[in-house]
């Protein structure tokens, strides 16, 4: 069992949790990622502010949600102001969804650190590693950063990894600097 | 248990407050309707036939078919896959239309759910209704970025195991809290042991589509301190034999059900859901407070047929501790086999000497080798004879803290030993009986031979003999050398490699004719098996041309010119190198040929007569009606016949059942003969009630030109009457 942290990281994880309401369902088999991981496969990786998420069935058989991200700092890729992302998955208005094993769910005002791959044909971009691939960047009363793992509906193919944990997460300057070492490995794959 | 975690489990509670009843299901994430099949006996299921490019072999086919298997084989419940081997809708590839749901390797990210460095191994997409009934599922693998085996290849995903939980998920089933079940949420490359069901699986199904009669536990988990409820709790009901039975998650009041039980004693546990599968591990709606330790909470003993309910139970759970056993990184579950001691380790919390360790079934002996407080290593024995299941690990604290980890152990036997088979190469038809020889062998075994499965007891299937011996009965295969596999119920396996060889082993049955022009040009028939596209035909060494493959049982050839003589070796051969031999002639005569039969109808009663133009007759030729066109057999002989040249001959019709026949002409010493199908139809005589009978058209119509034409054969019949039973030579003689 973890050791016990503090009430306000506490409530703030509490208060976060509580703005997912996530749609995500279960079980994507997937390898389990690190921060640095994350970035060595992401195509663009950036924190934001999710402003709005709608759920659209573009042709049968495909249910989507797409997010309308402020763009706040960006890690991987190029810089973009107004970042408008689709996942698949969701649920519509009628209660008709689809659910895609594992995909996360962005709430609306929520602050996140996303690892995406390069948009697919069908214009979809996949979180990295499906939900380990969408962080919660949450502050706490003192102004500290948090980056908030999430493994919801995963199955996880390898044990050895090290996942950014869910709950308490990880100290987000601790995090970015994780981050930079998995860019930094992309760069030295890329002179390879 | 940290206040953070609690603060995250209250957080769950106000997501939904809907009772969890026993097992995890998928629920729809808005409404927490469980997603369920509205036709569970009949779920449809397709195998993609490209399978995967790793797999060019199609062994992706057995393995995917074990793990549909594998579900259907859980006993008290409706649900069924049913799988559409059709060969139209293995071909489509179109997983995201409601009315196919597929199992297909994505090589290409076409889904678009695979972009290069994803992570992402499997997923199974699931369509559903506001009502939660399920209207489309399909499993999709991330081919582009894995490599995925069906033969234990080191660093891979097993197909089997991968399938088998994601097919738990298009069911309509969640992760599971047990470490031994197939939908526990963590896998490594090459386990395997999450091919079978365990116990949690199957109740798992038997609550989402149940069938038949089967008793529940029902009870309340509460606190030992105040009496308030736990919600979320994973209630774990072992038999009285220590084994893991049934497991569910009690619901936001603390209420639970262990359905699904057969009769018997039940110990009940309630342990919180965090390590090493917690709330995170779920899907979205579950409410799940892990601030407690694990205890048990009630005994049961039920007769298979009518609920009991334990309430409270005769104690609450005791209050949390930082005690723990098992993490998300450990190699879980524990493989343990009866009669031979194995070493383990599992990490957690607090696990400091003096901390005690011990298995929920009493047959089982542990011996801790070291305790380093976040590791302890530990022996296993169970004694030889121990069926399969799956065992409980409880740790105690110097201190009287509990841990349980559930259905961490589980029991499978060694894998089988193959040794080999024998015959060791069989036609590629099938009807090959095989003798598979080894060690290991288990009741309900499954042989799995060039994509084929043969299941213990199933028609068409294998039989094990004993621990040492399976039999059976090859099927048609694709020829090749291919391992012989022999998979134990548990899902281990042993192999032969390359063991087995399908070949195309052709065999000659008949040749038709014998016999030909030293000319060319005799159209033969071959009957016969395992004539394979290029196969070749040879006569005394000679290529003969215009080979055709009708079937792997019929081939034809034409004859190259060649000397007259013989009997010739006839040799067929594969382009695997197998060879079949017949005899042929060549005469040096030509073939006979057939051009007319006039009429070309008669009566069933027989005694019609029939003139045959063609070429090449002679005065030893024989006509039969009705011989198999193929190969020259059978039909009935002619009552006469009359050679009136080498293009003319008259015939009396023999009697034969109504229908279209052959007509065959056969030149008795040169073994020459010509056939033409369906040339004569026997027709039943009219039943006089007003119909009219056609006399047919090649008769003469002057009586007197046909008494002409008609006079050796009038003169032949007079004769055979006036001579009953009159013997063959006679015959010769009108001749």
């Amino acid at each position: 069992m973890r050791p016990i942290h503090g009430a306000a990281l506490a409530a703030a994880v509490c208060a976060a949790l509580c703005a997912l309401r996530t749609h995500e369902v279960r079980a994507g088999t997937v390898l389990r990622l690190g921060l640095s991981d994350l970035a060595e496969r992401a195509d663009t990786a950036f924190e934001g502010r999710v402003v709005q998420a709608r759920v659209l069935e573009p042709f049968a058989g495909r249910i989507e949600t797409e997010y309308t991200i402020l763009e706040q700092a960006v890690h991987v890729g190029g810089a973009c102001a107004v970042r408008v992302v689709r996942f698949p998955g969701g649920v519509l208005p009628d209660g008709r969804g689809l659910a895609i094993a594992g995909m996360p769910s962005l709430a609306p005002g929520e602050d996140v650190l996303l690892f995406l791959s390069r948009e697919s044909a069908q214009g979809l971009r996949m979180p990295v590693g499906l939900a380990q691939g969408a962080l919660r960047v949450l502050t706490l009363p003192d102004g500290a950063k948090r980056l908030v793992g999430s493994s919801a509906g995963l199955r996880f193919a390898s044990a050895a990894a090290t996942a950014v944990p869910d709950g308490p997460g990880v100290d987000y300057v601790a995090g970015l600097a994780e981050i930079a070492a998995g860019v930094a490995a992309r760069g030295t794959e890329a002179r390879r | 248990m940290s206040r953070a975690r609690l603060a995250v489990a209250l957080v769950a509670t106000t997501l939904l407050s809907a009772a969890a009843a026993a097992h995890v299901r998928l629920i729809h994430p808005t409404n927490g309707n469980p997603l369920r099949w509205s036709a569970p006996a009949t779920v449809s299921i397709v195998v993609q036939a490209t399978g995967s490019d790793d797999l060019p072999d199609g062994s992706h086919l057995p393995a995917i078919q074990l793990a549909i298997r594998a579900w259907n084989e859980a006993t008290g419940t409706t649900a069924a896959l049913v799988e559409n081997t059709s060969p139209a809708a293995r071909a489509r590839t179109d997983w995201e239309s409601d009315d196919i749901h597929l199992v297909l390797f994505d090589e290409t990210n076409a889904s678009g759910y695979f972009p290069n460095g994803s992570g992402i191994v499997a997923v199974t997409p699931v369509w559903f209704l506001s009502n939660g009934v399920i209207t489309d599922a399909d499993v999709l693998f991330n081919g582009a970025d894995f490599t995925f085996t069906a033969s234990a290849a080191p660093h891979a995903f097993d197909v089997q195991d991968v399938a088998a939980h994601e097919l738990g998920h298009l069911l309509g089933l969640d992760h599971s809290g047990w470490a031994g079940a197939t939908m526990y949420p963590y896998v490594d490359p090459n386990v395997v042991l999450h091919r079978s069901l365990a116990g949690d699986d199957e109740r798992g199904l038997r609550q989402a589509y149940p069938a038949g009669s089967f008793s529940t536990i029902t009870g309340r988990v509460t606190r030992a301190s105040d009496g308030s409820a736990v919600a979320g709790a994973n209630v774990v009901a072992l038999d009285a034999a220590g084994r893991c039975v049934a497991g569910a998650l009690s619901n936001a009041a603390g209420n639970y059900a262990l359905a699904g039980l057969e009769a018997g004693a039940y110990t009940v546990w309630a342990s919180p859901l965090d390590q090493p599968v917690g709330a995170a591990n779920l899907g979205a709606g579950h409410t799940v407070v892990t601030n407690f330790q694990s205890t048990a909470i009630a005994s049961a003993v039920v007769d298979g047929a009518t609920s009991t309910s334990v309430g409270d139970g005769s104690a609450g759970v005791a209050a949390d501790t930082a005690f723990a056993l098992g993490r998300n990184f450990d190699e879980l579950p524990l493989r343990v086999v009866p009669g031979a001691p194995s070493i383990h380790s599992l990490h957690g919390s607090g696990l400091a000497p003096g901390s005690a360790l011990a298995a929920s079934d009493p047959d089982f002996a542990i011996q801790v080798l070291s305790w380093n407080n976040t590791v302890v290593t530990f022996q296993v024995s169970a004694p030889p004879g121990e069926p399969d299941g799956h065992v409980d690990l409880l740790a105690t604290s110097a201190g009287g803290d509990r841990s349980v980890l559930h259905a961490a152990i589980e029991v499978v036997p060694p894998e089988p030993l193959v040794l080999g088979s024998s015959p060791a190469v069989a036609t590629i038809a099938g009807g090959t009986a095989l003798t598979i020889t080894g060690a290991g062998f288990r009741p309900g075994a499954r042989v799995v031979l060039a994509n084929h499965i043969y299941a213990d007891g199933d028609l068409g299937g294998c039989t094990v003999v004993g621990d040492a011996t399976i039999t059976l009965v090859t099927r048609a295969s694709t020829s090749g050398e291919w391992d012989v596999v022999v998979q134990d119920p548990s899902g281990v396996e042993g192999r032969a490699g390359a063991a087995f060889t399908f070949a195309a082993l052709p065999a000659i049955d008949s040749v038709f004719p014998p016999a030909g022009w030293a000319g060319g040009g005799t159209r033969v028939r071959v009957r016969g098996a395992d004539f394979i596209p290029g196969t070749t035909v040879r006569i005394d060494g000679a290529l003969q041309g215009g080979v055709t493959i009708a079937s792997a049982t019929l081939l034809e050839f034409t004859t190259a010119a060649a000397l007259p003589g013989g009997p010739y070796v006839l040799e067929v051969e594969t382009p695997t190198g197998g060879t079949a031999s017949a005899a042929f002639a060549f005469q040096p005569d030509p073939d006979p040929l057939l051009d007319e039969v006039l009429p070309a109808s008669g009566t069933t009663a027989g005694g019609d007569l029939v003139t045959i133009t063609g070429a090449n007759f002679t005065p030893d030729v024989a006509v039969v009606f009705g011989a198999d066109p193929l190969t020259g057999l059978g039909g009935t002989a002619a009552v006469e016949v009359l050679f009136v040249d080498s293009g003319t001959l008259q015939v009396v019709t023999p009697a034969m059942a109504a229908g279209a026949r052959s007509v065959l002409v056969r030149l008795a010493l040169s073994e020459q003969a010509a056939v033409e199908p369906a040339a004569f139809t026997f027709k039943a005589p009219s039943s006089g009630g007003g119909g009219c009978q056609v006399a047919p058209a090649a008769l003469p119509r002057d009586p007197f030109d046909g008494f002409a034409a008609f006079l050796p054969v009038l003169l032949a019949l007079a004769a055979l009457a006036a001579g009953a039973r009159r013997p063959a030579p006679a015959r010769s003689r009108v001749r």
